[in-house]
């Protein structure tokens, strides 16, 4: 009863929707990129060194905004650099988004130790008091952007024309490469925010805290099956399993944990298989062009 | 020498001469001697017998994972669920040695390993499934998985299996154990290096007769190569994934042998530490051939042992930034001089 | 006054020569067809002109100026669109978003879709298209996704329209209101250009035809109200008659005994019908030559005998679980080009062997020596060696496999003529040794020297069969032979190009 109360309570629904932050914009940042055509699962990485750049500048500037804007330029060249090798040298997409992941995980654990002496957390780190509600705001807003974005603007048309089919967006004299970088970027940025708002709403950076949020966040764009307002009811359902997980494991209720945790893997999985509808990515999705 | 391999050794020689470059200015930019550095690194790594057993012994689960993953990766099957599938292997090699403690250690050995390798197999075998029947990417299947079998052992671990507040199963007893090198050679005296290191250069050695010598490894690269010839001259293509991605995942499970058997004695949660990943770019750095394999491994874990030597002077961690340096590097250098010998016709 | 004129154009691709010295002129106001055999140089013209690829010599004049495209882009600017045999359209977008592509209608910071849409379907009324701008691509047929390539064109108001085979994949219906079409279009002023094998569709829309034939210009004529001279243009696009020398037959007597029986098989690929009810039998001992204009269900033929296409329906009956096939494209499907000679074999074997390199080396070796492969050595990797020696490869290994039943796929496509002459030898080699052999070819001397039976396929289905009687007349006078052979080019090319009925 206490459980069912609990999970009914405005604060939890409160909860989903502030949980829901990371996956949405580490979706929806994967979508972008996919829409151009480029595979990226390097979310991970991305929020990762999003996450671990901003509390590093928040703490050597003590300005959370400037730290924002800082940690941004970061994800953009880091976004440049990953394009450069998946759109340029045409290097498989998975293969660079292993190996950034890798790096990435390797910089962030490498300076925490150099900057602060500790390879698990910075210290608590004092962030704008709205940041990280300012970045759920966003988040949702994102919605409507990323469909106005995509469905109703130039921009949109051709990058989603890359996506799908180069050689005819090409030859329509659409300048396919630039829509590509533009996509990478786009998810740099929406991924950075994802991991600003974990360091703003834990107030610190702490190894290993994004936790798998790009995985699912991956998960949550397929199965939204790359539209906008799908992936958000995706980034919902897997933020109440997240939130259920904690009340659960607060209230000492004897339900496994590790089950739910697995939920949204799994369900990814089965939508893939097409046991739940159908899928279809961009049509030349992860095909270098 | 053909000029494929002059190029793959141009190009592997490139990235290592890069990441060592970045390498000096990053030590450079702490404000430590690289000289002193390095030096600390060869007379720890190279010149001390617990030295070069401690790299030997960190090598052998790369080059296990390696192997398994090359098999996957000359058909052209993005496995990037080896984390998954060697954690899979690994719980119930310890499992099933608790089970059968009282064999003889050589039986035992083989019933775990091949316990471990037909439930990693399995894990494997379920993307390869997916993708056969369904047609979906194997990349996504395999990441999704990772995190199910971590979860499913998560879940089965802390309520049937662990030893009280700890995340790891019971011991398989101290005799169960397997000989340490410097039972025999004193002079690895202290380093964790056992027999496995034997298994794993073993297994290195049959998975490249597999792949570069039997008619199973001429039709699995020919897949990787070309799938649509390769079901125009009559290679059976599904048949052909759903076995690599079985035997590839499966070899990954002897990690837990070299770890259960040789090391802790017990299954952990966590001890994998995502090798499963780095395995991925010690294969791509010796381009999936598995003697190259052995190489890239006693690389990499050189590196790994190498950052706890200089740890006093630069964090070990560097050593990680070094090896995805590597990764990044050999891929971008691949590409380059693959493109500048093509544009003069050599290949 | 021309309103495109092809100055001595040349396109060569390593020893083939594509375009060769092309000169002719195209009126402005006109339908203009140009036709050809498969590998006659049509579409390579065309895509010069379209920008997609540069000529090696010669130039392209427009309205008296020489031009330069280096892009498809260029070529659009400047008033020219093509509609590919294979759309260029995006299907997750609609109607609205294939055409304004590139070409956006802007309102502010979005896109003007109320503007654009006005303006398509304007377009769509005028050419009384008969087509929804709102509905998605993928929902469509084939016809009227060849609508959306038209509309593409019109909404950029392209002066000079080019189309490649465009009623290969449309309906008898389809096609005579696509001719409505291309007629209103001349009406409003513009001027366009058809590739096409189907001579009665020459007959009926073109106010000019260029033959082209191994990439030279070998015949030109006007077609004043259908009055051209089919007989001559067939001759035009199928040439040398006269070179046909008739192989001798295989031993008759032996007991003929059917190795390959297709009854009724149909296969759909997407939206399209690929086979329609088509029924051979093929025997023991023979060749039987498949002809036909490429994409009237040759390759899906093909793809279901050697077993690849399984998505069909109706019987087919196989002496061994698939033929063995050397197919059309040999890097595409015919070899792995990493591997050498000796690797590239081992591919057939079954079970799992080990292989040393002194017996692979061995293997590339009897092949060099018996096939007359020109290769530097044994272990050259088959990607290395010219077109020619490739495909002797591949038939070497297909040959050796051992199965009754071979399936060759335009055999000698791109290769020199030693290797030609080889391969030929090959083929009748092993229909003398007793082995069922399927040759399907646009190259009608291949098929007419080579085949005991001749089938003719269009549009899915055999059309017709020639026996050995009818093919080859024994004891004639020489001009008598002569005669035959032409009238029988004649009724083959008609068939295939579904003039007959």
């Amino acid at each position: 009863m206490e459980i069912l109360s609990g999970i009914l309570s405005f604060t939890f629904l409160a909860q989903i929707f502030r949980m829901m932050t990371p996956y949405y914009l580490g979706a929806s940042g994967a979508n972008f990129s996919e829409r151009a055509g480029v595979i990226n699962i390097s979310i991970e990485g991305f929020m990762n060194m999003a996450a671990f750049s901003f509390a590093v500048f928040s703490i050597f500037t003590g300005n959370s905004i400037l730290a924002l804007v800082l940690c941004l330029i970061v994800n953009i060249i880091l976004s440049i650099v990953f394009s450069l090798f998946t759109v340029t040298l045409k290097i498989n997409q998975i293969v660079t988004g292993v190996g950034f992941n890798l790096l990435i995980a390797g910089i962030t654990k490498f300076l925490m130790v150099l900057f602060f002496s500790s390879s698990s957390n910075t210290p608590r780190i004092s962030v704008h008091p709205d940041m990280a509600f300012s970045i759920t705001l966003f988040a949702i807003a994102l919605i409507l952007i990323s469909i106005h974005l995509l469905y109703k603007t130039k921009f949109g048309l051709r990058l989603r024309s890359a996506g799908e089919n180069p050689w005819a967006a090409e030859s329509l004299g659409v300048k396919v490469m630039k829509y590509k970088y533009a996509g990478v970027i786009i998810s740099g940025l929406l991924s950075a925010l994802g991991g600003i708002w974990l360091v703003s709403s834990q107030n610190n950076y702490s190894d290993g805290m994004i936790a798998g949020r790009g995985y699912i966040a991956l998960a949550a764009m397929i199965i939204g099956k790359w539209k906008p307002l799908n992936i958000f009811f995706a980034c919902l359902m897997f933020a109440a399993f997240e939130a259920l997980e904690i009340t659960l494991q607060i209230s000492g209720a004897d339900i496994p944990t590790q089950l739910i945790q697995m939920l949204p893997y799994l369900i990814t999985i089965l939508v893939l298989i097409g046991f739940i509808g159908k899928t279809k990515p961009p049509a030349a999705d992860g095909i270098p062009y | 020498m053909s000029h494929h391999s002059k190029a793959n050794t141009l190009s592997v020689l490139l990235s290592l001469i890069f990441t060592f470059m970045i390498l000096t200015i990053l030590i450079l930019l702490i404000g430590k001697d690289p000289v002193e550095v390095y030096s600390l690194i060869y007379n720890d790594v190279f010149t001390s017998g617990y030295g070069i057993g401690q790299t030997l012994f960190k090598a052998t689960p790369l080059i296990f994972i390696a192997c398994g993953l090359a098999i996957c990766f000359h058909a052209s099957l993005f496995n990037i669920g080896a984390e998954g599938q060697l954690n899979a292997g690994s719980f119930v090699i310890a499992l099933t040695a608790v089970q059968i403690e009282s064999l003889p250690l050589i039986l035992k050995l083989l019933i775990c390993a091949c316990a471990g390798f037909a439930a990693a197999g399995l894990v494997g075998l379920i993307p390869a499934v997916t993708k056969v029947k369904k047609g979906v990417s194997e990349v996504i299947s395999t990441i999704m998985m990772n995190f199910v079998v971590l979860a499913v052992i998560n879940y089965r671990m802390v309520d049937f299996f662990a030893v009280k507040s700890t995340l790891r199963t019971v011991s398989i007893g101290d005799d169960s154990l397997l000989g340490k090198a410097s039972d025999l050679f004193p002079f690895f005296e202290g380093s964790s290096l056992n027999v496995s290191f034997i298994a794993a250069l073993v297994v290195a050695a049959l998975v490249y007769i597999l792949i570069y010598k039997t008619t199973f490894g001429y039709k699995l690269r020919a897949v990787g190569f070309n799938e649509t010839a390769s079901r125009y001259i009559g290679v059976k293509v599904n048949k052909m994934i759903l076995t690599s991605f079985f035997v590839g995942a499966g070899i990954t499970a002897l990690v837990g042998i070299n770890y259960i058997f040789g090391y802790k004695g017990y299954y952990e949660l966590g001890f994998s530490n995502n090798i499963g990943f780095t395995a991925i770019a010690v294969s791509l750095l010796a381009k999936n051939n598995p003697v190259g394999i052995i190489f890239s491994s006693i690389l990499f874990a050189a590196l790994d042992y190498g950052g706890l030597a200089v740890n006093q002077l630069i964090p070990k961690e560097v050593m990680l930034v070094v090896q995805g340096l590597i990764i990044l590097s050999i891929l971008s250098s691949d590409s380059i001089v693959q493109s500048y010998f093509k544009k003069r016709g050599l290949i | 006054m021309s309103k495109v004129e092809f100055k001595n154009i040349s396109k060569r691709f390593g020893s083939f020569l594509a375009n060769d010295d092309i000169s002719f002129g195209i009126s402005g106001n006109t339908v203009h067809c140009i036709v050809g055999e498969n590998g006659a140089g049509k579409s390579t013209l065309m895509n010069i002109l379209f920008g997609l690829m540069k000529p090696d010599s010669g130039e392209i004049i427009i309205a008296d100026k020489p031009v330069v495209f280096s892009s498809p882009h260029e070529a659009i600017t400047a008033k020219i669109g093509m509609v590919h045999q294979h759309f260029m359209l995006i299907d997750d977008f609609t109607v609205l978003e294939n055409v304004i592509l590139g070409d956006e209608p802007v309102k502010g910071l979005s896109l003007d879709l109320k503007a654009a849409k006005e303006k398509v379907d304007a377009l769509i009324f005028q050419y009384k298209l008969d087509i929804n701008s709102s509905e998605k691509v993928t929902d469509l047929s084939i016809s009227m996704q060849q609508k959306v390539e038209i509309l593409k064109l019109l909404y950029r108001d392209s002066e000079i329209l080019i189309f490649d085979e465009p009623t290969a994949v449309l309906s008898p219906v389809e096609v005579s209101s696509f001719f409505k079409m291309i007629t209103s279009f001349k009406e409003s002023g513009k001027t366009v250009i058809v590739i096409t094998h189907k001579l009665n569709e020459v007959r009926e829309i073109a106010d000019k035809v260029s033959v082209l034939r191994k990439g030279r210009l070998v015949y030109e004529a006007d077609n004043v109200s259908g009055n051209i001279d089919i007989n001559e243009l067939s001759k035009a696009i199928i040439g040398g008659a006269e070179l046909i020398k008739i192989r001798p037959k295989s031993n008759s007597n032996s007991m003929k005994k059917p190795l390959l029986r297709l009854v009724d098989v149909s296969l759909v690929r997407g939206k399209r019908k690929m086979l329609d009810g088509l029924s051979l039998e093929l025997f023991n001992g023979e060749i039987l030559g498949i002809a036909g204009v490429e994409g009237n269900g040759q390759s899906e033929l093909a793809d279901i005998v050697c077993g690849i296409e399984r998505e069909f329906t109706g019987t087919v009956e196989l002496p061994d679980e698939r033929a063995s096939i050397v197919p059309d494209d040999r890097l595409k499907k015919g070899m792995i080009k990493e591997f050498s000679i000796g690797e590239n074999l081992v591919l057939k074997k079954d079970g799992n062997s080990l292989h040393r390199m002194s017996t692979l080396r061995k293997a590339s070796e009897e092949v060099i020596a018996e096939y007359e492969v020109r290769a530097p050595g044994p272990d050259i990797k088959t990607g290395s060696l010219s077109g020619g020696n490739q495909q002797k490869v591949v038939i070497a290994r297909e040959i050796a496999s051992g199965r009754s039943v071979m399936i060759f796929s335009h055999p000698t496509r791109g290769v020199d003529i030693n290797a030609e002459m080889f391969i030929h030898s090959e083929i009748v080699k092993e229909r003398n040794k007793g082995k069922a052999i399927l040759l399907i070819s646009s190259d009608m001397e291949e098929l007419l020297s080579l085949s005991d039976r001749l089938s003719v396929i269009y549009k899915g289905k055999i059309e017709r069969t020639f026996d050995s009687n009818e093919l080859y007349a024994e004891s004639q006078m020489p001009e008598q032979q002569d005669h035959r052979k032409e009238m029988l080019i004649n009724e083959i090319g008609k068939l295939m190009t579904g003039v007959s009925n």
